[in-house]
């Protein structure tokens, strides 16, 4: 009666139910469906909008400003010591006389940098212990499991405080540390979904046509937690740019002669009483724009993720 | 039941044991002469040659080990030689301060995390939702001293409501009898705390909320507060005695912080100063202390979990 | 003046960028004692109806239009403290899944006496009397006990037990219930919905009954509402809808349930295409895109709803179907109109088809004749034949296969709780270019089995050979080539195809695992893709851009690519909807002859699985109790069970479904972890004696190949040797199956 070719190829989803109606319109493209989804949440989400255009001035302040801005942050100006702003500081000076608004920029970098190489680090260790946790379950599971859990009892800044009085931090160490770390929560987060993956129709056809375990990990477990990884990434961005600033102001980070702007503060708290404020708020001010940006993405694409699995 | 409890109770027996083969492993990464890290740049050769037969450092690597597990099950933490005392006693007289701290916030944050979550899910995506979504954002994006800071510039630089500083007696007592030096380290921490809580709260809540049994419960009639407060709130709650588990290192990492920020003497700002001063022993006890405590309120929670929902038998 | 008037209803529901039209304004009225149905595919507002009666419509819902009279009050424009008064006093409500719909902390009791608290104004102890009286009012097994439990201590039929006890704990004056049966097996079900039918007559309530079954409708209701697009189509008395239907619509949605008597050699009945999207602006009948006798003013004009004769029959339709003969619901009407004819009811004159076939045996026998024909023909490679394939080998072949779970508490130290004896002991063979059905019950063991049939699960014992292999007695890399053979299509379309992949991409991995070059793939895929008639555009699309069959046929083609002999079909059409299932159960045959394929189809859905298997096993609690040839099985069921499932089975027919004054079983599936001893079926069983508990059945014979584990079985068994030559079977078939079709859909004769 009715040749199923005759079937229209609708883009519309589902049977047209009132519950499952799709509430967005997807748009057969090109190219995987995450990486528009995540472009997607962009375009729609305002939040996200601000969030990355703070991202992108932030990074440029720290990058491009000190090629146009020019100071000096190495040698002390005793003679112009906890000036406010003014004319030629626009943002004063602190109790060594360096430039405010340099400074900012300079110490600035670290943290970006800083955040964005252990955000890369946490993700891939996190994806891959937690898939391998997740997927041979059992006794490797038990066993991977008590590791993170043991992690997971010693409060990371003790463990840094620790660390930092054994090595001198440079910022390639600090780097691994906080990335051998930090990949604890991406790694709990995939192994949980792989445990709700692995038993999905789809893994279980692959069996079926004789796929293996590789095939079966890192062609649909992994790519299937990208949702998870992409927030859980961007939140630890925010995350390490957030360890990294609290080191730095109990003075166990960078060594002093690199600014940071956890050490501006830490700096400049004696003289809060003073009056000088612009010696705490402006590097305070940075650290919480930066890491409200970061959270402000990931929540996007939170959302957008959690609205696709409901629809899935 | 009790068999989960027992199993449960193995879990964390493991978890234990390998937070102190880490601290084990901590002391061993020290760099030179275990002893004289230790002891410090003053050691004589007397003090380094005792140090080495208390813990048996010419045995092999295991038995290491198994003596400083036995010390510490006999509640010897080590000794400050930086301190002249040994760390158990400092802890001793330490860890109820922050107790108190920290005991403080967490019921205070619980207290407002809890109804302002429940508001905000029932209130979804109107002002007040965004304003408290806002602000919870802010909070949590905020480094705990940053957040110290604008409370101490606020109530004690501008307006001079609040000291800066904490009440600075020695004892527990005499913190309690200076409750306005306790306000501005609570409150910070308060808020650490409330941040963590507040986003979980909410969507415990409005996944609650979207639960068939709300419906069920409305379709007999049930008038919208009773909803809230016979369906909603306790299967909300449920889930957020898990969360209290998980939310111990922030507290203690929170502690640590405050505790420097605001020079109330406790466990974390010993910490603070032994690092200051190589004083392993004392930085090591409190590492061990830490992780302990934060497998214990894991395990409570999680037992706490088991005894509220009845779909849980083990 | 009738307890509910409802007046051109309309409900929308505002979702983030767009409005969905749910009900578009309907009109109608139930009265106390009465039974509405409301029928219609998911999607077509029937739920949305019941939930703006009691003002519950999702966040973004709201009541556009009309008026909602009940009782003396509007309740459309009613304030919430009025809503909070009906609700629960006035108008109860049950819900589609059991499962979900009560609070998982609170126990039964505190949830049944909280409406009767809150509007009777009485004390704790009252309440909770009242609780208890209910519980046994609705057949609850121990209710003074179960007051205390929580939900999650009651299987399925009882939870929804209690959520019936609560919505009627004040005798409301309408019930209102949303698929209260849909999420339960077909045992349960017809408990459930006789339950609801007493309870009704006791407190002589009206109410609304919202299905997609047909045959729910039939059997449990006075008034029928065909619903569409958010539209009625059509609307009468349920007696008058099934003789002189006049939608189309209504037409085509019982044309397209495969009924238990259909005739196997012909396609089934299916609606083209896909319901509209109520969120754009609809011109003229709404299913006139669908439609076959659609013309010019369907597309542009709305049909109003007209009468039809007396009795309030209205329609909506410019081409409504007379009682001629009419060229589109021929070969669904033939089969209607034929279960009817044979139990002797009147149906209309001219009515297509009946004239021809005549009497029930004349079918049945004309329908053999034409298999047997297409046997004799046949020579397709690989056996192909559907049915009785005379010479046709073992494909697939369980050894006392038996496959028990351990249940263990989770962690490190995993304490062992017991043991789920999912299956225990089957031994079957599946012939090749045959279909085997396996049907049971959930929980009666049939997934698992078709899990071990793919190597997905391993037995515990027993064997399971496929083409004379065993398959688990293979090293690993010899089980993976095997295994290509043998491939499954999975039941829910939205879990079997992995979201992140395209759809080319899908279909060719089992060729990318076979290690086929990329080349030879995209061929193979657009062959494939155009078999199971999806367009080459698929290829490059995502999962997600697909609607639920479609899915499946994507799947089917996945299934399809490694060109296996046998595929295992684990519940195919359950997740899609009556309009869907028949275009993937025609697909699937279709399929069938091309590729020569062998299917185990796995359903709870005793109709489908008649419709497509030539052989059929049934499970209970992970025994084997009845297997044979599809006809045999099901005209002369000699296992009490067998017999109760067929009763169960809700039939599209008002005069046979309200003729079962009787529930065709008591009780539910006891729990795998602890079946009962002897027979597992004893405790439900109304012929079970002491012999039953302490003897395990073995299969015995009942002609050819039809054989039952019963000690007391409902057919005399016949000893000829079991294990059956193919000529002994043909035997069995020809001189024992041609007894009254009239049985067929009747109750069980002994034991009532």
């Amino acid at each position: 009666m009715t040749g199923p070719a005759a079937l229209p190829l609708s883009g519309g989803p589902g049977t047209g139910s009132v519950g499952t109606t799709s509430t967005d319109a997807d748009q057969p493209g090109v190219g995987n469906s995450a990486v528009r989804l995540i472009l997607r949440t962009f375009v729609e989400n305002k939040l996200a909008i601000i969030g990355a255009a703070v991202i992108v001035l932030i990074t440029a302040f720290c990058f491009i400003g000190p090629q146009v801005y020019h100071t000096d942050q190495v040698d002390p100006n005793l003679l112009s010591t906890n000036l406010g702003p003014r004319g030629s500081y626009l943002l004063g000076t602190d109790n060594n006389g360096f430039d405010i608004l340099g400074r900012l920029m300079i110490g600035g970098q670290s943290s970006i940098e800083v955040g964005f190489a252990v955000a890369a680090i946490a993700t891939v260790v996190g994806i891959l212990y937690g898939a391998i946790s997740g997927f041979f379950g059992k006794a490797v599971d038990v066993v991977l499991m008590r590791v993170v859990d043991v992690a997971f009892s010693i409060p990371l800044v003790f463990l840094f405080i620790f660390a930092s009085r054994i090595f001198q931090p440079t910022l390639g160490l600090l780097i691994v540390l906080l990335g051998l770390v930090s990949w604890l929560v991406p790694a709990r987060l995939v192994r949980g979904e792989t445990l709700a993956l692995k038993v999905r129709e789809y893994v279980q056809a692959v069996r079926t046509m004789g796929g293996g375990s590789a095939r079966i990990i890192f062609r649909h477990l992994i790519p299937n937690t990208m949702g998870t990884i992409v927030v859980t990434a961007t939140f630890q961005v925010a995350n390490a740019v957030l360890i990294l600033a609290t080191l730095q102001y109990l003075g166990f980070g960078l060594p002093p002669s690199e600014p940071t702007w956890g050490s501006m503060i830490a700096n400049g708290i004696t003289y809060l009483q003073d009056g000088y404020w612009w010696e705490v708020y402006p590097a305070l001010v940075l650290i919480v724009l930066t890491v409200v940006a970061f959270n402000f993405i990931g929540d996007a694409l939170q959302d957008s993720f959690q609205v696709r699995l409901r629809q899935r | 039941m009790t068999g989960y409890v027992l199993r449960r109770c193995g879990q964390a027996v493991v978890v234990v044991l390998g937070v102190t083969l880490v601290t084990f492993l901590m002391l061993h990464a020290l760099p030179g002469n275990l002893a004289r890290s230790i002891i410090g740049p003053r050691a004589t050769p007397q003090q380094i040659a005792t140090f080495d037969k208390q813990y048996g450092l010419s045995s092999p690597l295991w038995y290491q080990y198994w003596t400083f597990l036995d010390q510490l099950v006999h509640g010897n933490l080590g000794f400050s030689f930086h301190l002249s005392r040994p760390v158990t006693s400092l802890l001793a007289a330490e860890l109820p301060r922050d107790l108190i701290l920290g005991g403080l916030a967490l019921i205070l944050s619980l207290a407002i995390a809890i109804p302002v979550g429940v508001v905000q899910a029932v209130n979804r995506n109107r002002l007040g939702d965004y304003v408290g979504t806002g602000v919870g954002f802010v909070l949590y994006s905020m480094p705990v001293y940053a957040l110290a800071i604008v409370l101490v510039q606020l109530f004690a630089i501008t307006f001079h409501v609040f000291p800066a500083q904490a009440p600075q007696s020695s004892s527990t007592i005499g913190l309690l009898e200076h409750p306005s030096g306790l306000v501005l380290p609570v409150a910070t921490l308060t808020l650490v705390t409330y941040a963590q809580f507040s986003r979980y709260m909410r969507s415990a809540a409005i996944e609650t909320l979207a639960q068939d049994y709300i419906r069920t419960a409305q379709a007999t009639g049930l008038p919208e507060r009773l909803v809230l407060w016979r369906h909603l709130l306790r299967n909300s709650l449920i889930s957020v005695v898990t969360l209290i588990g998980v939310s111990i290192p922030v507290i203690i990492t929170g502690t640590l912080i405050v505790e420097q920020v605001f020079n109330f003497s406790g466990a974390g700002l010993e910490y603070y100063n032994a690092a200051l001063t190589n004083d392993y022993p004392v930085m090591l006890g409190v590492t061990v202390v830490v992780g302990v405590v934060t497998v214990l309120g894991n395990l409570v929670a999680d037992i706490g979990y088991a005894l509220l929902d009845p779909r849980i038998r083990y | 003046m009738s307890l509910l008037e409802v007046t051109d209803l309309k409900t929308r529901i505002r979702l983030r960028s767009k409005t969905v039209r749910a009900v578009d304004g309907i009109s109608f009225g139930v009265s106390s004692g009465e039974t509405l149905g409301l029928v219609g595919e998911s999607g077509c507002g029937k739920t949305m109806t019941g939930m703006s009666i009691m003002r519950l419509l999702p966040s973004g819902g709201e009541i556009a239009g009309g008026r909602i009279d009940f009782d003396g009050r509007d309740l459309a424009g009613a304030d919430l403290k009025t809503m909070q008064s009906v609700r629960g006093d006035q108008i109860g409500m049950v819900f589609q899944d059991p499962m979900t719909s009560l609070n998982p902390t609170m126990t039964i009791g505190k949830q049944i006496a909280s409406p009767v608290r809150l509007h009777r104004k009485v004390s704790k102890q009252e309440a909770m009397d009242r609780a208890g009286a209910m519980l046994t009012l609705v057949g609850m097994p121990r209710p003074d006990q179960r007051l205390g439990d929580y939900p999650h201590q009651l299987s399925g039929g009882l939870r929804q037990r209690a959520i019936i006890a609560m919505a009627l704990a004040c005798q409301p004056k309408l019930l209102i219930a949303d698929e209260p049966t849909t999420a339960l097996d077909v045992t349960v079900q017809a408990q459930i919905l006789s339950l609801l039918d007493d309870l009704k007559g006791k407190f002589g309530m009206g109410m609304i009954l919202i299905t997609h079954d047909m045959g729910v409708i039939a059997g449990h209701t006075d008034r029928v509402m065909v619903m569409y697009a958010g539209r009625i189509v059509e609307t009468a008395r349920t007696e008058a809808l099934f003789s002189h239907m006049r939608h189309p619509y209504t037409e085509a949605l019982l044309a397209s349930i495969p009924h238990l008597d259909q005739d196997k050699t012909q396609r089934l009945y299916s609606i083209p295409g896909l319901p509209p999207d109520l969120t754009s602006e609809l011109v003229g009948c709404r299913f006139a895109p669908r439609c076959a006798h659609a013309t010019d003013i369907c597309r542009e004009k709305e049909p109003q709803l007209v009468a039809a004769g007396s009795d309030g029959h209205l329609f909506a339709c410019h081409h409504p179907i007379d009682n001629s003969a009419d060229a589109l619901a021929n070969a669904a009407q033939a089969t209607r109109s034929r279960s009817a004819s044979a139990r002797g009811v009147a149906v209309a004159a001219g009515r297509a088809g009946t004239a021809v076939l005549g009497t029930a045996s004349a079918v049945r026998g004309r329908a053999r004749d034409q298999r047997r024909t297409g046997d004799g023909t046949a020579t397709a490679p690989g056996g192909n034949v559907a049915g009785a394939g005379v010479e046709s080998e073992a494909i697939l072949e369980f050894v006392r296969t038996t496959k028990e779970f351990l249940v263990t508490t989770r962690g490190f130290l995993q304490r062992r709780l017991g043991v789920n004896h999912a299956v225990t002991d089957v031994s079957l063979t599946v012939r090749r270019g045959e279909t085997f059905g396996l049907v049971g019950e959930s929980g009666c063991g049939k997934t698992t089995l078709g899990r071990l049939a793919v190597a997905l699960e391993t037995p515990t014992s027993g064997q399971v050979l496929f083409e004379s292999t065993d398959i688990f007695a293979l090293p690993r890399d010899r089980l993976r080539t095997v295994r290509r053979g043998l491939q499954i299509m999975f039941q829910d379309p939205y879990s079997s195809l992995d979201p992140r992949m395209q759809v080319g991409e899908i279909i060719a991995e089992p060729l990318a695992v076979r290690g086929d070059p990329p080349g030879q793939r995209a061929a193979l895929v657009q062959r494939l893709l155009g078999e199971v008639g999806l367009g080459q555009g698929a290829m490059s699309r995502y999962p997600h851009e697909f609607s639920g069959g479609q899915r499946q046929r994507i799947g089917l083609a996945r299934a399809l690519a490694l060109n296996p002999p046998l595929i295992v079909a684990d519940e195919p059409v359950s997740a899609l909807d009556v309009s869907i299932r028949s275009q993937i159960l025609n697909l699937m045959k279709e399929l069938q002859e091309t590729h020569g394929l062998t299917y185990v189809v796995i359903s709870h859905d005793l109709s489908v699985v008649r419709y497509i298997a030539d052989h059929i096993a049934v499970m209970y609690l992970g025994k084997l109790v009845e297997i044979g040839p599809a006809d045999d099985v099901y005209s002369r069921p000699a296992h009490p069970y067998t017999r109760a499932l067929l009763d169960a089975i809700p039939v599209p027919n008002p005069q046979v479904e309200k003729s079962k004054r009787s529930i065709a079983m008591q009780g539910e599936m006891p729990s795998a972890m602890s079946p009962p001893s002897g027979c597992r079926f004893r405790t439900r069983c109304p012929r079970a004696e002491e012999r039953c508990a302490s003897e395990v059945p073995e299969l015995v014979g009942f002609g050819g190949e039809h054989r039952a584990a019963c000690h007391f079985p409902l057919e005399v068994p016949v000893t000829i040797a079991t294990g059956a030559r193919p000529g002994a079977r043909d035997l069995g078939a020809r001189d024992l199956g041609g007894r009254e079709w009239g049985d067929e859909n009747g109750r069980l004769e002994t034991g009532h």
